[in-house]
């Protein structure tokens, strides 16, 4: 330390004279006239003074007392939280969206599977070590069950599934130079057997949950260059996990929030693929959540816009976004080619009626199967505005083969759109390849948009009651030289909310002043990310999103929906009971409106199961004449109980869907079945459909839709496009024409009688 | 039971609200947006008297603890925390003969105040908090307990320099810092915006000289290096002090901090410590906490967020770039860095609003 020199003493002290004169002049004023008011101030009462018995007599400690500050090292605190990061494991983002998805944990049953990951990472990263979190049922037998794993292409190793009770890490070593910059592919095959039986019930018993936000690249933090692609790695990683996507600073920008917030999450939910991207919209000054983030996005009202990545205080990789005021999002980010120029999802490939397709060219290859019970499926597109309602027939010449001596009731089920369509027995012609086997199958199965073709794949165990033998020997193949023949049809469609499912984009959503009874900003945003991969352009849609109250506002054209059934499908479900069951025990006793809810409803199902046993035969023949979907509906709609229902009722608004939810629904789970709909199928047709509690989709379709031919009549088209509209409403039209012939033989009848009258 | 009767100053309080308003707006923000911090750091370090609890040192109380928390309390608009922490302190810890508090209090000890001496900065953040207090809950009989604290200050705490009486420095305490011709101070216990807004509130001009010969001192101490703990000032000038740390530590944290929150973030000392940050801090590393002032060497680094927060509210000043490296809030750590934490958060709002987290 030293002196302070003479000069810059002088120096200081003329500064603070000056200073100081011209404070005390001021306060003096102050004191003055504070001292001058201060007797027309009011008594006040002080706190008690009863705390302590000290004496006058003053102790003091020594000053070095007075050392607090880190006399305490860290390591004698409790034991607390990380604070920040110190490596990031880059998560295995799921691609296939058909694996049951909770809470970051996806879920693989069966004997074998493949399971298809993205892996963002960035070349300065040097890492090394691939992590696999998982945990397996108890049925799994540890010292056979495994997993494989490829990178990129490239087989890196195999673990035995030895996690039974708790989760635990598998952690594989990874070549130089084998992985890229950006998105890296990564693919684990689950070989697991059960301990105990073997055959296809044992199959549906084993299962390996696989912790996506644990299991990925170990990556140490240090080693991470901040910059695009540090933060894709980072937000790929967030996304994987439980927690949201943090976009922070949005209300600064004002009136241009809503564009930038829209904008940024289409764009990462573009990017990212797989499951809606959630997010969240804090405040700059938050509290601390229990995991850091990886990555976040912060925006800066600014003088001039732009972008750059910087380290957080929790060491988040984060993208500043300086925003001057009117500045686009798109503008701003044009650079970035990493966020900005993102290709759309790829479609399902296209089908084309009348001709023989093979398998390969819509994706499939040469599938071959070891394990006792498979499921595979593959999703084909056909033309928008083919319609087959008729019993024309659809064919596949299927090329397969299969092991000999297979045990006795092993089969392969060919499935379109879920209904199975053939059953092929494995046995006897074991061993040789079988070629161009005939399944013929009604086309009406088929709709208009995406189809799924699946194989599933049943070889019981021999014996059944011992674990399965070690083999790797196929049991069945089917060749990728099989084809596929969609029957011709007429450019028509029928009402179904198939179309407009398929088009919707964030621009479709439609809120009203209720609808934020059920769905929240973030909701609203998270519904918005699942729809953000266009999956098709043809025209644009709308999906309404409505509250319960709000019930009355759905056209319902002619169907009768009960608005009480209806309410039940999204109420009565088991979560939301057991919720009003929680809050009962909270309150001390039922709620009143519930009992009462409770009592109308065992009434109502009372007086329904009365009125269908009466007048069910009644009914079945009135409405095999005159479908009359009303009652149809609502028979439907009793047994259904789900986390959302889609409504397209009004078949003249077919661009336009409503969307219920049930109040104690996850709006992730339901953003995830819309997204994984889009993706592989299996999504919401019809008139109504409910989004089960097992997020599976199931549709009603009205009786009496009528289709409509999309171009002008002609003798090519007449045949088919009539035989659609007869096989939509057959009754109708064989009395109508029954009706026509019987009108035709009294005229005829009365010509005959007439010419026969005597005229004389 | 023992009744006081204070009178009230009204120019002076007129004098705070006016103050008051320039900030009101800052402070209404904070009250609605960083509520939630407030209410974590409240349930992690206030107990329902109004004690406030340093966990890290043995759940003791300070009147340093008393004035952060009552200073804090006034920028969240929460006049009932404010009150309880008030009335604590002037039951348990006004037990000297002169208006100033008692440092600390040790719970679980048949004497719990074993040392009646006072600590300065404590008495100025409690004073400090008591002037904003009258001016924005409108109670105008904090302002009377103000004005004893900082006569008090002025009598006892503020004395002349040796070898030159006319420069005014700020002991830690009443007692224990001079001695043989040679003062010991603590640089980090000036808070020029706080002896500043409790010298216009009270009157006590002798507050204002010395935060402004504060800024000095600091200046100087910061041309050498790192702003110490400690320092020793002898007539021949300033040296490291002999009795207690010389490093820079976890008091000096405070100097930079409080320059700022003082709209002082071109100060060399703010300077010297952000180029410091900035070349010490990584994103996976603890915060540099204890450093040989003149190399620069770390000997100690800490992990707990409120010293980040200072880090990167520093560095963001210094720079006056856009957004800090600040990260969230978390009660998940020692009362200290917490409080810091919240403070920086106030600096931020009030005066470099450019530096919020990003």
């Amino acid at each position: 330390m030293t002196e302070l020199t003479q000069a810059s003493l002088v120096q200081n002290l003329r500064r603070v004279c000056i200073v100081g004169c011209t404070c005390l002049t001021a306060l003096v004023v102050s004191v003055g006239a504070a001292q001058a008011q201060s007797s027309g101030g009011g008594l006040i009462v002080l706190p008690d003074e009863d705390g302590l018995d000290l004496s006058d007599e003053m102790e003091f400690a020594p000053v070095s007392s007075r050392i607090l500050r880190g006399a305490t090292s860290v390591e004698d605190q409790p034991a607390r939280v990380p604070r920040l990061s110190r490596n990031w494991v880059t998560p295995l983002r799921l691609i296939d969206m058909d694996y049951p998805l909770s809470q970051g944990i996806a879920r693989i049953s069966g004997e074998r599977e493949m399971v298809n990951f993205d892996l963002y990472t960035t070349a300065s990263a040097g890492q090394q070590i691939l992590q696999l979190r998982t945990i397996s049922g108890i049925n799994n037998l540890p010292e056979r069950s495994v997993i494989r794993v490829w990178v990129n292409g490239e087989e890196i190793g195999t673990r035995n599934l030895v996690h039974i009770e708790e989760f635990g890490t598998d952690e594989f070593v990874l070549p130089p130079e084998l992985l890229r910059t950006g998105r890296n592919r990564v693919q684990v095959e689950f070989r697991q057997h059960h301990r105990i039986f073997c055959g296809p019930q044992a199959s549906f018993d084993i299962w390996t949950d696989i912790d996506l936000s644990r299991s990925g690249l170990v990556v140490e933090r240090s080693r991470i260059e901040v910059g695009i692609d540090s933060f894709m790695m980072g937000l790929a990683a967030q996304a994987a996990g439980v927690r949201p996507v943090e976009i922070r600073g949005l209300e600064g920008l004002g009136s241009e929030q809503v564009v930038w917030r829209d904008y940024l999450v289409q764009r990462i939910n573009q990017v990212l693929g797989g499951t809606p991207v959630a997010f969240a919209f804090p405040e700059y000054w938050s509290v601390a959540s229990e995991t850091p983030d990886l990555a976040r996005i912060t925006i800066l009202p600014a003088a001039e816009s732009r972008v750059s990545f910087r380290t957080g205080g929790d060491g988040a990789v984060v993208m500043v976004l300086e925003v001057a005021q009117g500045t686009r999002p798109e503008s701003l980010l044009a650079p970035l080619t990493e966020i900005a120029a993102v290709p759309p999802d790829p479609l399902p490939p296209m089908v084309t009626p009348q001709q023989n397709v093979t398998f390969s060219s819509f994706g499939m290859e040469t599938e071959t199967f070891s394990q006792r019970y498979a499921i595979r499926s593959y999703p084909f597109r056909l033309p928008n505005d083919w319609l087959v309602l008729t019993s024309a027939k659809a064919r596949i010449n299927l090329d397969y083969a299969y092991a000999t001596g297979l045990p006795r009731n092993s089969q392969l089920l060919v499935k379109v759109n879920g209904t199975p369509v053939r059953l092929l027995p494995l046995r006897d012609e074991g061993g040789v390849p079988i070629t161009d086997f005939p399944i013929d199958f009604e086309a009406r199965l088929m709709n208009p948009g995406t189809n799924i073709l699946a194989f599933e794949l049943f070889v019981p165990g021999n014996p059944d009651n011992l674990p399965c033998p070690t083999s790797d020997v196929p049991f069945l193949r089917i060749s990728d030289s099989s084809t596929l023949n969609v029957p011709y049809s007429p450019s028509m469609s029928i009402p179904d909310m198939d179309l407009a499912f398929a088009a919707l984009t964030p621009d479709s959503l439609r809120l009203n002043e209720m609808s934020a009874r059920a769905f929240s900003a973030t909701d609203v945003i998270t519904l918005s990310a699942a729809v953000s991969r266009t999956r098709s352009k043809f025209r644009p849609s709308t999906l309404h999103l409505i509250s319960l109250e709000d019930l009355g506002s759905v056209p319902s054209a002619h169907h009768r929906a009960d608005r009480r059934l209806l309410e039940d499908t999204v109420l009565n479900t088991e979560r939301f009971t057991q919720q009003l069951i929680a809050s009962d025990n909270e309150r001390g006793g039922p709620d009143p409106f519930n009992v009462r809810r409770e009592e109308q409803r065992g009434f109502s199902v009372a007086l329904s199961a009365g009125w269908a046993t009466l007048s069910e035969h009644v009914e079945w023949l009135v409405g095999r004449i005159f479908p009359h979907n009303g009652d149809q509906l609502n028979r439907w709609l009793a047994e259904q109980r789900g986390q959302a229902v889609l409504f397209q009722l009004d078949p003249s608004r077919p661009d336009e869907i409503w969307m219920l939810r049930s109040p104690d629904s996850d709006i992730q789970e339901i953003a995830h079945a819309i997204a994984a709909a889009r993706s592989y199928g299996g999504g919401p047709r019809g008139q109504v459909s409910v989004l089960d509690l097992d997020g599976q989709w199931q549709s009603w379709m009205a009786p009496d839709r009528r289709p409509i031919l999309l171009e002008p009549w002609s003798r090519e088209n007449f045949r088919f496009a009539m035989g659609n509209f007869v096989s939509a409403r057959p009754i109708f039209y064989t009395i109508l024409m029954l009706g026509l012939g019987v009108l035709s033989a009294l005229v005829a009848l009365r010509l005959v009688i007439s010419t026969r009258e005597d005229k004389t | 039971m023992k009744r006081r009767t204070l009178l009230t100053s009204a120019p002076a309080l007129g004098a705070m609200v006016l103050a008051g308003q320039a900030s009101g707006r800052a402070r209404d923000d904070l009250a609605r947006t960083a509520r939630p911090l407030w209410q974590a750091w409240k349930d992690a370090f206030l107990a329902s008297d109004g004690r406030v609890i340093d966990t890290l040192q043995d759940q003791a109380s300070h009147s340093e603890g008393q004035g952060y928390g009552m200073v804090l309390a006034t920028y969240f608009d929460d006049a009932d925390a404010f009150r309880r922490m008030f009335q604590w302190t002037e039951r348990t810890l006004a037990i000297r003969p002169d208006p100033l508090l008692a440092w600390r209090w040790l719970p679980g000890q048949a004497n719990p105040i074993p040392d009646r001496n006072n600590a300065s900065d404590g008495d100025l953040f409690y004073a400090w908090a008591l002037v904003r207090a009258a001016a924005i809950f409108g109670e105008r009989s904090y302002l009377r307990r103000a004005q004893e604290i900082a006569d008090a200050l002025a009598e006892s705490c503020i004395v002349g320099m040796p070898g030159n009486p006319d420069r005014k420095v700020l002991l830690p305490a009443v007692h224990g810092f001079s001695h043989d011709g040679r003062l010991t101070i603590n640089p980090s216990y000036y808070m020029p915006l706080a002896m500043r807004e409790l010298a216009v509130a009270t009157g006590v001009s002798t507050l204002a000289t010395c935060a402004q010969m504060g800024e000095t001192l600091l200046d100087a101490l910061a041309r050498e290096g790192l702003v110490p703990d400690w320092v020793d000032i002898t007539a021949q000038g300033m040296v490291p002090s002999e009795m207690m740390p010389a490093n820079t530590g976890y008091e000096a944290v405070r100097v930079p901090l409080f320059l700022i929150w003082s709209r002082l973030e071109s100060h060399m000392a703010v300077r010297r410590m952000a180029t410091h940050y900035e070349r010490h801090l990584k994103p996976d590393g603890g915060v540099p906490m204890v450093i040989e002032p003149m190399s620069g060497v770390v000997l100690e680094t800490s992990d707990d967020p409120g010293y980040r927060a200072v880090a990167g509210l520093t560095i963001c000043s210094s720079a006056r770039e856009l957004g800090a490296a600040i990260p969230p809030f978390t009660s998940d750590q020692p009362y200290y860095p917490a409080t810091l934490q919240l403070f920086a958060m106030i600096a931020v709002q009030e005066k470099s609003p450019e530096c919020v987290p990003i």
